[in-house]
């Protein structure tokens, strides 16, 4: 008896998600939700996309100056030479 | 506009734009006009951080002085129609999606939910792989789907998913560098034909495309693109129309037929009437025109994957034999499981796509990977002489003429005659005409167009023809005046001969000089160190200037006369003979030539056609193209073995000590994955270092 009703609980709880909870995935303001949800997803990808930009331009900071570090180093090793006649 | 300083050092600056966003055309404009300073050799503008990245060799306050210069608007008009930088952009955020698309899901993602995806996404490879396997073929779809459907089999999902990965970045870098390479050329194509042929007054006036107007009749010859969209009304031509149709035979176009912009007259011509002005689509129809060209062409697959493919079979035996031997499934899977074809779908194509970057940053704009193969691998080369090994610009040096004519009345008819066909002698004589001062009136009727021989049209009821001895003498049986055939035979030889002729009747000899390069010899020695051995000049010159043009730049092999289908011909032949051909041209009767050769290199100031037929264009001022090109291929194929040898030997080594257990399954795939990256990286280096 007690499953009898356990299983017409879940029945009814069935009809209940099926209809009332395709309406509520359904409806206007789930639409908000998934409209305010892709926008996050774009702009997270824009972000991303700006991140990889900023990394790549920094390193190219980080390398010209570091071969600007080495020229400097190469032209102080240069020693003058004097030559006897 | 305000730029704020980021970053400075000694021979590049970083400046920001002070606002918080640009438009691509923004960022397009800043780029072509800092690029156009004097003293910068490279920038580069992004329009997500709107900062422009100079690299320059002058002092800081040129470019300063540059940036306080530039006004947006007045810039604009710099800009093509199309500059790739929306195709990279979109091409960078596949790459970038693609790799946070799967950090997130190996951090986040339910383990049962990723099983999930992974065998959803596993079945478009494992039908490739069944599809393959049904052509009787066994390449590396097959291998692919046999790595996944191994890894799935035995439940290591974790494996499934990477392999699947690292094909999805193999792909779109593939699919990149193809269409990068195809865009930079159409770009270079679409800004080129700037002037037509319009008819003014019953007269044909070149004129800017900008000034055409719809309902105006422009004029279009064999050779040469349709510029405009229209109908045409006078004249018969046979137009390739592969760009819009893809049918590959030429169409016949008579009056009130349809012509087409981008689509090609292969012979022929006819008067348009212009139904659509300049800047629709111009630049989309030649995208799709070298497309088309390139799919007939891709018998042969490209060296990529050839390579990859080749060692499939060898894969599958070894894993065959080490369960054989060792009756051990988890040590044969080894095998499978240290992938050798990741590692060369992504090397391969990043190798190609940086050798072409490369090579364009000499002006040498290659429509694919497997035309440097091809150049790589060419034993042969065959120039045409004319506007390869010589100067484009032929010059008149005389003009002899016969049966009592006046010389300069002579050179006027010539002019009036040549100046509607895009060949350098032709050129020549219209420039000598403009130098002398003689104007000339169009009144001759339709000039029809004999491909190679030369040309021919009715003046007051009287036929002219102009063009190669065989043409006149010989096709038109014209004759020398009586009485003058010593003067004839004493036409000195050093010069090429261009013959006129009057209903019959021989009217004057136009001597033309066309001085060989400098560099010619040189190129030449250079190429055969970098290994063609046999170098092969055309021309349809007489034999005797043949010769000695032959003998001062040192070529193996001379052919003089020659018309367009003996130089297919030819190329045939030595392709039958086993070797690879080069063929450099540049003009409409090296249309069959070029597209007969394994690699057609047209230089860049030919005909139109010439340059869509040929796989490679080269737009230098002088014949070192041709070298660098060779070098860039060689280096390109050396790279690609070392790649080849390196991933196999390496990856061999993996499954060698795999297989005897020495090392982890883990560590192995850590050690796989750490030296692709490595070749990967180190393949985007520039080939020629400076």
């Amino acid at each position: 008896m007690k499953k009898i009703w356990e299983r017409a609980g879940f029945l009814a709880g069935g009809i209940i998600i099926g209809t009332a909870g395709l309406k509520a995935l359904t409806s206007r303001d789930a639409k908000k939700v998934y409209t305010h949800a892709t926008a996050l997803t774009l702009r997270a990808k824009d972000s991303v996309m700006g991140t990889v930009s900023k990394v790549r331009e920094n390193c190219g900071d980080i390398l010209s100056e570091a071969q600007d570090i080495n020229e400097n180093l190469e032209s102080d090793e240069k020693r003058e030479i004097v030559e006897s006649e | 506009m305000k730029f704020s300083i980021e970053h400075e050092s000694r021979r590049r600056i970083r400046v920001k734009v002070c606002r918080n966003k640009m438009t691509l055309v923004e960022a397009d404009v800043l780029e072509y006009y800092l690029a156009g300073v004097e003293g910068v050799s490279k920038v580069r503008v992004d329009e997500r951080t709107c900062c422009a990245t100079i690299h320059h060799n002058t002092c800081k306050a040129v470019v300063i002085d540059a940036l306080k210069k530039y006004n947006f608007e007045k810039y604009k008009e710099l800009l093509p129609e199309e500059t790739g930088r929306k195709l990279n952009r979109a091409y960078q955020e596949k790459l970038v999606m693609c790799i946070v698309k799967r950090t997130l899901f190996k951090m986040f993602l339910p383990a049962s939910l990723g099983i999930a995806v992974t065998v959803c996404k596993s079945a478009g490879y494992m039908y490739t792989g069944i599809k393959t396997l049904m052509k009787g073929k066994i390449e590396v779809p097959v291998l692919d789907a046999t790595a996944i459907g191994v890894s799935l089999f035995r439940r290591d999902f974790k494996t499934a998913a990477s392999i699947m990965f690292l094909l999805g970045v193999g792909e779109i870098l593939e699919e990149w560098t193809h269409k990068k390479s195809v865009d930079d050329l159409a770009r270079t194509m679409s800004l080129d034909v700037d002037k037509v042929w319009a008819v003014r007054d019953k007269q044909e006036v070149l004129t800017p495309i900008a000034d055409i107007k719809v309902g105006d009749y422009i004029v279009v010859r064999t050779g040469s693109m349709i510029p405009l969209d229209g109908k045409v009304v006078y004249g018969e031509a046979f137009v390739n129309q592969a760009s819009m149709t893809g049918e590959s035979l030429p169409v016949r176009k008579e009056a009130d037929s349809y012509a087409y912009a981008g689509t090609v007259v292969e012979e022929g011509a006819c008067i348009i009437q212009v139904e659509k002005t300049s800047g629709s689509g111009r630049y989309d129809r030649i995208v799709e025109m070298i497309e088309e060209s390139e799919k007939l062409k891709s018998a042969s697959e490209n060296k990529a994957s050839h390579l990859a493919d080749h060692l499939v079979p060898y894969t599958l035996l070894g894993t065959g034999l080490v369960y054989l031997l060792t009756r051990n499934i988890v040590k044969a899977l080894s095998v499978l499981m240290v992938d050798f074809s990741c590692a060369l779908k992504l090397a391969m194509p990043i190798s190609v796509l940086s050798a072409m970057r490369e090579a364009r940053g000499y002006g040498i704009s290659v429509k694919g990977g497997k035309f440097m193969e091809a150049v790589a691998e060419a034993d042969t080369i065959v120039f045409d002489k004319t506007g390869t090994l010589t100067h484009a610009t032929p010059k008149v040096a005389d003009v002899v003429a016969f049966g009592g004519n006046d010389r300069v009345e002579m050179l006027r008819l010539a002019a009036c005659l040549e100046e509607h066909y895009p060949h350098s002698i032709a050129n020549a004589v219209v420039e000598e005409a403009r130098v002398r001062g003689l104007n000339h009136e169009e009144r001759h009727s339709k000039v029809e167009y004999v491909v190679a021989h030369g040309i021919s049209s009715v003046i007051d009821g009287e036929k002219v023809i102009i063009g190669s001895h065989h043409f006149v003498f010989q096709d038109e049986k014209s004759v020398v005046p009586e009485g003058e055939e010593k003067r004839f035979d004493d036409l000195p030889d050093e010069y090429s001969h261009l013959y006129m002729a009057i209903s019959g009747r021989l009217a004057a000899v136009i001597c033309i000089s066309d001085p060989v390069r400098t560099e010619a010899n040189d190129v030449i020695s250079k190429l055969r160190s970098l290994g063609i051995e046999n170098v092969v000049m055309m021309t349809g010159d007489s034999e005797k200037t043949a010769a000695s043009v032959a003998s001062a730049i040192g070529v193996d092999e001379y052919f003089s006369e020659v018309l367009p289908e003996d130089k297919s011909g030819y190329i045939r032949k030595e392709k039958a003979l086993g070797r690879k051909v080069i063929m450099v041209g540049d003009g409409v009767n090296d249309s069959p030539a070029l597209s007969e050769a394994d690699a057609g290199i047209a230089i860049s100031d030919g005909a139109a056609i010439a340059r869509e037929i040929a796989d490679i264009t080269i737009s230098c001022d002088d014949l070192y193209g041709l070298v660098r090109l060779k070098e860039l291929s060689n280096e390109l194929m050396k790279r690609i073995n070392n790649n080849y040898r390196g991933i196999i030997g390496f990856n061999g080594g993996l499954i060698a000590l795999g297989v005897a257990g020495v090392i982890q399954p883990s560590s192995a795939a850590l050690l796989h994955n750490m030296s692709t990256l490595f070749i990967g990286t180190n393949s985007m280096t520039n080939l020629i270092k400076e």
